[in-house]
C-alpha cells in the first residue's frame, strides 16, 4: 500500500548521489524513479515494490537536458539526459533527420499519455525484455552513463543487462545520461519495426531494430536487436557475423532461420507463441535487408 | 445538432441531444463508486482450483481478523418452505423441520448456483469466503490472506471432450440443455439421405468461435443495506424478523436483482429495493452477474450491521463474471449445381461453464439463428450446451446467435467455393423472400427484400470491384514477393427482436406514466440506461405520443420501489417492446384526460387510432399548451400499459417451430481488409454496416449502436482471446493482454439504414441492440479468407493462428 512507501526527493545531484550510497550502505537501496509508466503498472497489478523511492523530478536542471558531445575524432554525439521523456526527444529534428531508428520507435511507445511521462533511461532500467526504447538504443551503440559519489562509468548498452531484469548497475550508481556515439548519428540503413497485439498500448510480441549498412554492396558494421525474443533485449551475436561481408543476394530466408536459431530461444507466453516468435523475426529481418538495399 | 427540435416537429428520428448527455460529458454523473458513502467495503476470497472439495480454510497471519466481518456458506440458512412473498415474519428451519428451500442460490433459470461455495469447487475463482471491513485497501488485501485448502476432483477443461463418469457434475451427462429443430426431410432420416444423395455438391465443416469480455468501462458494482429490526440487530445470527434490502448499483435488470435477493433473503416484494445506479455498459455482461455481488454485499450487510460496498477491480472482474460462450458447430449442407441450398444440417456445442445461468436461453437463440437468414427446405439442428469447470459463461449482446452465424456465413462462401460461383452470388440464390419460411417454419410476412439490401451494402463498399482488383493485387504481390493481400468479406444474417417465442408473454411487462406535481410526465419503467441512450429514445417517444416538448418528460430512475416491472434490459428489446409500451401508457393517460373533459382545445388528429400505432411520430392529439394545461391540474394521473403479443406470434418449444419472434433486424455487412503476410496482422481498410431496423428512432444513437458492436465484433473475430490456464482460471484477465481493439485498428465504420415502419414498436421501430455483433466476425473473416486463400473455420484469428495455419500442409484446416 502506497501509505508504506518512503520516497525521497533529491533537488540536487550531490545529494541524490549522498542518498543512494546511504541507502546501498542500510542494505535497502533506494530505486530511482522518473516517468513511473512501469512503476505504476506494477503497483496495480500488486507487484511486489521497492519499499524505498527516489523521486528524480527534482533533478530536471541536470537531467532533463538533450545536448552534444564531443566524441571521437572530435565529431559530436548526442547525449540523452535521465529524465529525457520521448515526447521530448521527438520534438528534435536530428532524431528525425539522422536517427530515423529512434524516431520510430518513440512514436509507437504506448500512446501520447506514455510518451509524455516515459523516459528512455527508465526504459533501460526497467529492463524489460520487450522494451520499445532500448533496442533503438542498443542498435546505435548508446552506452549508458552511470555515476554515483565515488565516480562516472561508461557502459555499453549492449553489456547493460546480466539476465532476465538484471542490470549491472550498482545501487548506489544513478543513469544520469544516455549516448549515442557521433558514428551512429546519420549511419545508413537503419530499420525498425514493432509487431504488438494492436496499433497503440501494446506490449511488443516480437521486435526487430537493425542497422544495415552497404559497403561496396556488402553488408558491413551491421547491428541487429531482437525483441522480446531473449530475456532481454539482445544483439544477435551470430546474424550479424553471417550478415558481415555478405551481400544481398547470397542470404536466403532459411540460412537466416538457421542463424537466428544460435542466437535466440524464444517462448510461449500470453502475448504470442515461440515458433511465431521465431519465424516472424526471421522474416522481418529479411525484409528489413530487401528494404534498406541501397 | 439543436438542444430541442422546432415546436410541433417530431422528435422521433430527430437528432434531440441525449438526455444523459450533459452530465456524462461534464463528468457529473455519479457512478455507484462515485455516490457518497458511509459503511464498510466488501472484498471477495476465491477458489484456486477449477474443482475440489474444500478440506479447510485458514486465516493466515497479518490482518487482525477481529476486526473483519467474516461470512461463509455456513452463515446461510436452509428454510422449512419458501415464502415468496407470503408473511416473512418466521426463522430458519427448526431441528427436526425438513428444511427444502436453500436460501444460498442465485436464483435464475435452474436452482444450481451457491452464492458461495458449500463444499464443492466448480471453477476456479469461485467465491467461497466473504470479508468486510471499514478500510477498503485492508480488506482487500486481507482477500489475499485467507489460505483455501482443496482436494482436487476430476474437472471439464474442454467442452469439446466427452466427459468421463468422475467429471459428470450435472445430470448423467453434463448437459445443461439441448434443443433438436427439424424442417422438411429433416423429419425423416430415409428422405434426408436422399436428398443429401441427391445433392449436386454436399459440404461439411466445423467452426469454432471463442469465449469473449464484455468489457464494460465501469467493473461490477454494487452498495447493499440490510435494515434489520431492532431485535436482530443485537445478534449475529441470520433475523428472525422481517428485513428491509436494499441494493443500488451497476446493472442492466433490476428486476432480476429483485428477484434473487427475494430468494436470498426469504422476504416478499416491498421488502426489496433495487436501485440502478449510472451504468457505464452492460453488453449482457450486467444482466445475471449483478444478483451475485449483491447477494454477496447484502450478506456482509447483513452481518456487519452496515451498509456494505463491493466494487471489482479489472482483474477481478474479467476472472470472475460471465464471458461469451464458445462454441462449436459442424454444419453439413446439400445444394444443387447452382448452389441452391436444399438441406442445411447443424449440430451445435456449446460451454456453459460451471453452472447453468442463462446457457438454455443462450443456446436457444443460437439454435433458431443457425439456418441464418435462409430458405431452405429440409434442415435438422441439434444443439446441446454442456458443462465444463470455468466461470460460467452467460449473456453477451447477440446472445448464441454471432456463433453460429459465423459458422454458417463462414460454410456458405466455402460452398459458393465448391460450386464455383461467388459469395455474393450464393446468397443471391439462397436469401429469404416474403411468403417463404425460415428454419423454425416461421413464413416471413414482412416485405423485406434482402437481395436488394445486401446490393446497398456491396456497391458501397465496391464490393464487386474490389474482389476483381483484389484477386489482381494477390497475383501480383504473390509473383513479385510482396507481403501483402487484399480481400472482401461479406455476412447476410438477421436477428430476432425482443424474447424469443413466448418469452414476451411470460415476461409480462408494465410500464407507467405519472403526471408529477410541477405537471411533468414521469416515464416509469424497469429498463436502465447504461450508455446506448435508452432514457434518451423513452423521452423522445413518450414525447411524441403526448405531443409535448422533451423538457415535458421525464425518464425516472429505475427503482423497483417505483417503477413497475417492464422487464430485463436486454434482448434488443428496450426500444421496440418497452418503447411501445410508454407509447401506450401514454395514450392512456390521454384518454383519462379527455374522459375527464379537461381538453377543451380543438382535437388536432381526426383519427381515433392511438398514437403509439401510427408510424410517422406525428400525432399529436392536442396543442401542447392545452394538454399541459390539463396534466398540471392533474397530479397523480397515472397511464398504464401491458405488454400485448403481437397476433399470430405463437411458438412451439417441444417442436421448435412456430414463429420465434415477432420480428427481426435484417442486414448485410461487408469487409475490406489487408493482410501482411510477414506478420500475418490484419488490416481493416472499409467496412460497411448495412440493415433494416424498422423505423430509425435516433439517427446518430442507431449509428452508434451499430459501430460500437461492429467493432466488438471484428474485435471478437481478430484479436480477443480469452486465454484460460491449467486450472480453467482466465489467465489474461486485464485490459493489458485481453486485446481490445482502439480506435487505431479499426477503420470508420459506415453505416446504412433501410426503414420499413413494425406495426408492433413504437412509431415503427425495431430492436438494433444486437444485430451488429453478427456480421462482423464472419464477414471479415471471409474477407481474410480471401486474402489469403485459405479456410480459416475457427476465431479469433490471432496473427499466431493465421502463420500457423498458413504454414500448415495443403489440405488441412483449421
Amino acid at each position: 500500500m502506497l501509505a508504506d512507501l518512503e520516497v525521497v526527493r533529491p533537488t540536487t545531484l550531490a545529494q541524490a548521489f549522498g542518498l543512494l550510497s546511504l541507502s546501498a550502505q542500510d542494505g535497502e537501496p533506494l530505486r530511482p524513479m522518473a516517468g513511473c509508466t512501469d512503476l505504476m503498472v506494477d503497483a496495480h497489478f500488486g507487484k511486489p515494490m521497492p519499499k524505498r523511492l527516489m523521486d528524480l523530478s527534482g533533478l530536471g536542471k541536470d537531467l532533463k537536458k538533450i545536448e552534444w558531445f564531443p566524441g571521437d575524432n572530435a565529431d559530436v554525439g548526442l547525449r540523452l539526459g535521465a529524465l529525457c521523456t520521448y515526447a521530448q526527444a521527438l520534438a528534435e529534428p536530428i532524431l528525425h533527420r539522422d536517427l530515423s531508428l529512434l524516431a520510430q520507435a518513440s512514436a509507437v511507445v504506448g500512446a501520447t499519455q506514455i510518451q509524455a511521462r516515459g523516459t528512455f533511461a527508465g526504459n533501460v532500467e526497467n529492463a524489460s525484455p520487450a522494451a520499445d526504447g532500448v533496442p533503438a538504443l542498443m542498435a546505435l551503440d548508446a552506452v549508458i552513463v552511470l555515476q554515483s559519489a565515488a565516480g562516472q562509468r561508461r557502459v555499453a548498452l549492449d553489456h547493460y543487462y546480466s539476465g532476465y531484469r538484471q542490470t549491472v548497475r550498482r545501487s548506489d550508481e544513478l543513469i544520469v545520461a544516455i549516448e549515442i556515439p557521433s558514428q551512429s548519428i546519420g549511419k545508413p540503413g537503419q530499420w525498425w519495426r514493432k509487431v504488438g497485439t494492436r496499433s497503440y498500448q501494446a506490449i511488443t510480441k516480437v521486435g526487430l531494430a537493425a542497422v544495415l549498412p552497404r559497403k561496396d554492396g556488402q553488408l558491413s558494421d551491421v547491428r541487429v536487436v531482437a525483441v522480446a525474443m531473449a530475456p532481454s533485449i539482445l544483439r544477435c551475436q551470430h546474424v550479424e557475423q553471417f550478415l558481415t561481408a555478405r551481400a544481398q543476394a547470397q542470404i536466403s530466408l532459411d540460412q537466416l532461420r538457421a542463424e537466428i536459431a544460435k542466437d535466440l530461444k524464444p517462448i510461449d507466453d500470453i502475448r504470442s507463441k515461440a515458433t511465431y516468435r521465431a519465424e516472424v523475426f526471421a522474416r522481418l529481418l529479411e525484409q528489413a535487408l530487401r528494404q534498406t538495399a541501397p | 445538432m439543436s438542444d430541442k427540435t422546432a415546436p410541433g416537429k417530431p422528435h422521433v428520428g430527430s437528432q434531440m441531444i441525449r438526455t444523459d448527455g450533459r452530465d456524462k460529458v461534464l463528468g457529473l454523473t455519479q457512478y455507484v463508486d462515485d455516490e457518497a458513502f458511509s459503511g464498510w467495503h466488501g472484498a471477495t476470497v476465491r477458489s484456486p482450483v477449477a474443482r475440489g472439495r474444500i478440506r479447510s480454510i485458514r486465516f493466515l497471519e497479518g490482518p487482525d481478523w477481529r476486526q473483519f466481518v467474516i461470512v461463509d456458506a455456513r452463515d446461510i440458512p436452509r428454510f422449512a418452505h419458501s415464502i415468496h412473498g407470503a408473511d416473512a415474519s418466521h426463522g430458519p428451519a427448526e431441528a427436526g423441520q425438513t428444511a427444502d428451500v436453500d436460501l444460498n442460490i442465485v436464483k435464475m433459470i435452474v436452482d444450481d448456483q451457491p452464492y458461495l461455495v458449500r463444499d464443492e469447487i466448480r471453477h476456479k475463482h469461485e467465491a467461497v469466503v466473504l470479508l468486510a471491513h471499514p478500510d477498503r485497501d485492508l480488506v482487500r488485501w486481507a482477500a489475499t490472506r485467507v489460505h483455501i485448502e482443496v482436494e482436487p476432483l476430476p474437472a471439464v477443461l474442454d467442452y469439446r471432450q466427452q466427459a468421463s463418469p468422475a467429471q459428470i457434475q450435472h445430470g448423467k451427462d453434463n448437459i445443461f440443455k439441448a434443443y433438436s429443430l427439424r424442417k422438411g426431410a429433416g423429419e425423416q432420416e430415409d428422405l434426408w439421405q436422399k436428398v443429401l444423395a441427391d445433392a449436386t455438391h454436399v459440404v461439411s465443416g466445423v467452426y469454432e468461435t471463442g469465449a469473449q469480455e464484455q468489457a464494460y468501462i465501469e467493473p461490477q458494482g454494487i452498495v447493499a443495506h440490510v435494515e434489520l429490526a431492532p431485535e436482530d440487530e443485537a445478534h449475529g445470527r441470520w433475523p428472525q424478523k422481517p428485513f428491509h434490502v436494499h441494493i443500488r448499483g451497476s446493472m442492466q435488470c433490476p428486476y432480476y436483482v429483485h428477484n434473487a435477493m427475494k430468494h436470498l433473503f426469504n422476504q416478499p416484494d416491498d421488502r426489496i429495493q433495487i436501485v440502478q445506479t449510472a451504468t457505464g455498459g452492460g453488453f449482457g455482461g450486467k444482466e445475471d452477474y449483478p444478483s451475485i455481488i449483491a447477494g454477496h454485499a447484502a450478506l456482509l450487510s447483513w452481518k456487519a450491521r452496515q451498509p456494505v460496498k463491493m466494487i471489482y477491480d479489472r482483474v477481478e472482474d474479467m476472472q470472475s463474471t460471465t464471458k461469451r460462450h464458445p462454441c462449436q458447430t459442424r454444419l453439413t449442407t446439400a445444394l444443387d449445381a447452382q448452389g441452391r441450398l436444399l438441406a442445411l444440417e447443424a449440430q451445435v456445442l456449446m460451454d456453459g461453464g460451471a453452472y447453468v445461468t442463462l446457457s438454455p436461453v443462450v443456446l436457444s437463440r443460437g439454435t433458431i439463428h443457425a439456418a441464418g437468414p435462409y430458405s431452405i427446405d429440409h434442415v435438422r439442428i441439434d444443439a446441446k450446451v454442456v458443462l465444463s469447470n470455468t466461470a460460467p459463461n452467460g449473456a453477451f449482446r447477440g446472445f448464441g446467435a454471432p456463433q453460429t452465424i459465423f459458422a454458417m456465413e463462414r460454410h456458405l462462401d466455402r460452398c459458393a467455393k465448391q460450386v464455383g460461383i461467388s459469395p455474393a452470388e450464393i446468397r443471391r440464390q439462397n436469401l429469404i423472400e416474403p411468403g417463404q419460411s425460415l428454419a423454425t417454419g416461421q413464413v416471413i410476412r414482412e416485405p423485406v427484400a434482402l437481395r436488394q439490401w445486401m446490393q446497398q451494402t456491396m456497391d458501397a463498399l465496391n464490393y464487386e470491384e474490389k474482389r476483381a482488383n483484389y484477386k489482381a493485387f494477390n497475383d501480383q504481390q504473390l509473383r513479385t514477393g510482396g507481403p501483402l493481400r487484399r480481400g472482401v468479406g461479406l455476412a447476410t444474417f438477421m436477428h430476432g427482436c425482443g424474447f424469443t417465442g413466448s418469452g414476451e408473454v411470460w415476461l409480462d411487462s408494465i410500464v407507467k406514466v405519472r403526471v408529477a406535481s410541477d405537471g411533468v410526465v414521469e416515464v416509469c419503467a424497469a429498463n436502465t440506461e447504461m450508455g446506448q441512450g435508452a432514457q434518451t429514445v423513452f423521452t423522445a417517444i413518450a414525447a411524441d405520443a403526448l405531443g409535448l416538448d422533451t423538457d415535458q418528460i421525464r425518464v425516472i430512475q429505475p427503482d423497483t420501489d417505483q417503477v413497475p416491472n417492464s422487464g430485463p434490459t436486454v434482448a434488443s428489446r428496450t426500444s421496440m417492446v418497452v418503447g411501445h409500451l410508454v407509447a401506450k401508457a401514454c395514450d392512456d393517460l390521454v384518454r383519462q384526460v379527455e374522459e375527464k373533459g379537461l381538453l377543451t382545445g380543438a382535437r388536432l388528429l381526426p383519427s381515433q387510432a392511438p398514437i403509439s400505432e401510427q408510424s410517422d411520430g406525428r400525432g399529436r392529439r392536442y396543442a401542447a399548451a392545452d394538454l399541459q394545461a390539463a396534466l398540471r391540474q392533474l397530479p397523480g394521473l397515472q397511464g398504464w400499459a401491458r405488454y400485448q403479443p403481437p397476433p399470430g406470434v405463437i411458438w412451439d418449444d417441444q417442436t421448435y417451430k412456430g414463429v420465434a419472434y415477432g420480428t427481426y433486424g435484417w442486414a448485410c455487412y461487408a469487409a475490406d481488409v489487408q493482410v501482411d503476410t510477414t506478420t500475418m496482422e490484419v488490416r481493416l481498410l472499409d467496412f460497411v454496416a448495412g440493415q433494416e431496423v424498422g423505423r430509425v428512432l435516433h439517427p446518430l444513437l442507431a449509428a452508434g449502436q451499430i459501430i460500437g458492436g461492429v467493432v466488438q465484433g471484428i474485435g471478437w473475430a481478430l484479436w480477443e482471446d480469452v486465454v484460460l490456464d491449467a486450472q480453467g482460471g482466465m489467465a489474461n484477465a486485464n485490459l493489458t493482454t485481453y486485446v481490445l481493439p482502439t480506435m487505431a485498428d479499426v477503420p470508420e465504420i459506415r453505416t446504412l439504414f433501410q426503414e420499413q415502419p413494425y406495426g408492433y414498436g413504437p412509431f415503427g421501430a425495431k430492436g438494433i441492440g444486437e444485430l451488429p455483433m453478427d456480421g462482423p466476425a464472419p464477414a471479415v473473416i471471409n474477407a481474410v479468407a480471401m486474402a489469403l486463400d485459405c479456410d480459416i473455420c475457427s476465431i479469433p484469428a490471432t496473427p499466431e493462428r493465421l502463420l500457423e495455419l498458413s504454414m500448415r500442409p495443403e489440405g488441412t484446416s483449421a
